[in-house]
Order: structure tokens, then C-alpha cells, then sequence
């Protein structure tokens, strides 16, 4: 992907009493494992302190933006409901979480994957009582996210949001008529979650330098959703498609980044060591550009129909060179 | 009662809610929508002047915004 009339770094905006650093608040350098803070997209509350940064982001989007938005958060008010009194049991967890695969695929998922839920998967100010999550990821249109960093591919995002928060209701509510509880939980904004570290262990795909997650299918070119339930199910496993050894090399995000917020080292964040985008230097050309996303879009994984050749291409490449990296389940996350 | 602020999801994601708590959950939810768009609508002059800011070299702050926030 070629990128064109990208918006300059100059005069963005910024803080005349510059807050506590968003990398501080997400743990850099922290080498405990420790639960994530909130730092941005919390705007029901007014006093954390990246706030003002998070209200300008809502005042900024143009109006096709909010609506989408707007629009999202009243569906998701059906994120959890009441549970049928009848339970279906289950003998068998591996049949039920096939079932259940297959369900959000009929209710329009691209990719799904079952893991259980870590403390450290929540943010430090709520608590969670469901064992497992199954996740869920659906495409944007590339053809819409190639307007990358405009209004156009933000609107593109906010609605992929709304149509994987639809499946990940219709999967929750079908578990719920099937006598187990199940709560769907939608974009970053107005969830307690992080979705891409339970993507990754649910082997969705692998973290790439670009701080998202990379998957066979879409590359970066995908949205997640996920159902928390106690229904018994069969665990997945996190996959190897060979995202490091591409990363390691690939500085395509690393260049294209307008503020330069991708590094090329892995670092310690919360008790693991990851690539790790830098917070303060992202944040705000993200908030001045409806949610930039150049990233996932130049990244070479999100090219349509290449993930499954260039995985096999760096599997192959990994073996006859002999080595055999540790790197399933590496994560790293963006805001 | 605990002091703890509740998030977004505690607040609107009700489980085995009543009719009338689901009622009472809509209209709070219409309510924190309805004052985003309101932010939003007063923020036109924010946006332009982010936008003469950009064009003229000249910073723009954000410490004086405070988003919707919801009471407790």
C-alpha cells in the first residue's frame, strides 16, 4: 500500500501542563505482571489523566464518525441480558465450543478462538466473573481503509466495531438461551477488557511491532470483539505464523509511522517483554487523524489474500535456517 | 457502598435486570449519548480553531476538555 497526503506532525495537539506519561501509566519498563490501567477511551469518567486528549478525540471526529459511534454504544446496552432457567448441559467441551464456533461464524464472524480469562486481561478497576472468552475478529473493507489517516477509514473502523459488537451480542444472547451466562464485550472504548492479548492466546493470530494483532486471514485489517462466558468449552492454543521473524526485519510501520511512535526493540511492559508503541508520541497524531491506522494498513500482512503464502514462506525460510524462536504468545498492544 | 467508580459496561450492561431497571439503564445510556452529542455540537468553534492552529503554526491545547463523564 502506497500512502498519500499524509497529514504532518507539526502543531498537534498537545498539553500546556503535560500529564503524567501514558507510558508510566501502561506499565513501560515494569518487568512484574501487573493489571492494566486505564489511560484512554474512558469517557464516562472525567478524571484520569489523558481526559482532555480523550474528550478533544470525540470533538474532533467528523459528524458520520460520531454517529457510528453513538449508534454503537445504545446496541451495546444488549451486551448482557437475562439467562434462560433451562441449562443445556455440557459432557463434552470440545463439541460445545465447535458448536459455538460455528454459531459465530453463521452470525458472520471471519475468525474465532476460545482462551480463558487471565486477571491481567482486566483493568485494574473492575472484576470478572467468567472463566472463558471466545473472540472474535471480523475485516474491515480495505478499500475504505485505504484513506488511511482520514475521516473515511475512521468511519470504516467505527463500523466494523458495530458489526463485530453485533455478532459478539447475537453469540452472547444464543449462550444465554442455552441456560449459561455470556456478556459481550465491544471496542476499547466502553469495555474492561483488553481484547488483543486474549486474541493472541486464543490463537487468532500473533502481536505484531506495530502494536496490533496479525492474523492469517486479514493481517491487521480486522476488528475484535469477545463473548466472556462460564460455559465449558475447549481451550485454543496461540498460533506461530511467523509474525516475529517478518517484524524483526519488516521497518515498513517503523518508517511510515508520521510520529514516529514504532520502535524496533521489543521492551518490557507489565511483567512482559513485547514491542510496545510509544503512547505520548502516538496518541496525539491518532486523536488529530479520527484514529490514524496507518500501521495496520501498510503493514505487509494486511495485503488481501497474502497472510497464508507469506506465513508458509517464513516457516519455511525458519526452518532451513534451523532456528527456532520462542515466540508464541508474545504480546504487545495499542491504546 | 463501595467508592469505586463504576465503568461504562457496570453501568449499562445490566444482568438479570428487572423491565424497570432496563427502562431506567436506557434512559441513563439516551442521557450520556444525548451529552456527547451535545460536546460534540458545542465543539465546532474547538474544531475549527484546531484546524486555524494547524494552518497558522500555532499550539493547541487540550488540558481546558473534559469528556462527558456519567454521575455515579
Amino acid at each position: 500500500m502506497k500512502l498519500h497526503d499524509t497529514p504532518s506532525t507539526e502543531n498537534l495537539p498537545t498539553y500546556r501542563t503535560p500529564p503524567i506519561s501514558g507510558n508510566q501509566i501502561n506499565g513501560l519498563g515494569i518487568k512484574e505482571k501487573n493489571r492494566p490501567k486505564r489511560v484512554f477511551h474512558a469517557l464516562w469518567r472525567t478524571d484520569f489523566p489523558w481526559a482532555g486528549m480523550n474528550a478533544f478525540f470525540i470533538m474532533n471526529n467528523p459528524w458520520e464518525l460520531l454517529w457510528e459511534a453513538l449508534k454503537y454504544r445504545w446496541n451495546m446496552r444488549r451486551s448482557t441480558g437475562p439467562v434462560a432457567r433451562q441449562r443445556v448441559e455440557v459432557n463434552a467441551p470440545n463439541e460445545m465450543a465447535q458448536q459455538l464456533k460455528e454459531k459465530a461464524k453463521e452470525f458472520g464472524t471471519g475468525i474465532v478462538g476460545i482462551t480463558e480469562i487471565m486477571p491481567e486481561d482486566l483493568y485494574d478497576d473492575v472484576e470478572l466473573n467468567y472463566r472463558y472468552a471466545i473472540c472474535i475478529g471480523v475485516p474491515m473493507r480495505r478499500e475504505e481503509m485505504l484513506h488511511v489517516p482520514h475521516a473515511r477509514a475512521g468511519q470504516e473502523v467505527q463500523r466494523c466495531y458495530g458489526e463485530v459488537g453485533g455478532v459478539a451480542i447475537e453469540l452472547a444472547e444464543y449462550i444465554r438461551s442455552i441456560g449459561w451466562p455470556a456478556y459481550a464485550y465491544g471496542d476499547p472504548r466502553s469495555t474492561d477488557i483488553l481484547q488483543i492479548p486474549l486474541a493472541i492466546r486464543a490463537g487468532l493470530g500473533q502481536l505484531g511491532k506495530h502494536g496490533s494483532i496479525i492474523c492469517k486471514e486479514y493481517g491487521s485489517n480486522v476488528r475484535l470483539s469477545t463473548v466472556a462466558t462460564n460455559i465449558p468449552l475447549a481451550l485454543d492454543k496461540p498460533i506461530d505464523i511467523g509474525v516475529d521473524d517478518l517484524c524483526i526485519g519488516c521497518r515498513r510501520c517503523t518508517m511510515d509511522c508520521p510520529p514516529n511512535a514504532i520502535t524496533d526493540k521489543k521492551q518490557w511492559v507489565r511483567g512482559e517483554y513485547r514491542w510496545y508503541v510509544d503512547f505520548d508520541k502516538c496518541v496525539p497524531y491518532f486523536t488529530a487523524t479520527y484514529g490514524c491506522a496507518i500501521c495496520i494498513e501498510v503493514c505487509p500482512w494486511s495485503e488481501p489474500d497474502r497472510g497464508t503464502k507469506l506465513s508458509q514462506m517464513l516457516l519455511v525460510k525458519r526452518n532451513k535456517n534451523g532456528s527456532s524462536p520462542d515466540r508464541v504468545g508474545s504480546l504487545t498492544y495499542r491504546v | 457502598m463501595s467508592d469505586k467508580p463504576k465503568t461504562f459496561a457496570e453501568q449499562f450492561y445490566l444482568e438479570d435486570a428487572s423491565f424497570i431497571q432496563r427502562l431506567k439503564r436506557d434512559v441513563r445510556l439516551l442521557h450520556f449519548l444525548f451529552m456527547t452529542f451535545v460536546m460534540w455540537v458545542k465543539s465546532r468553534k474547538v474544531r475549527t480553531e484546531f484546524q486555524r492552529c494547524r494552518a497558522s503554526n500555532e499550539p493547541f491545547y487540550v488540558d481546558r476538555f473534559a469528556p462527558p463523564g456519567l454521575n455515579r
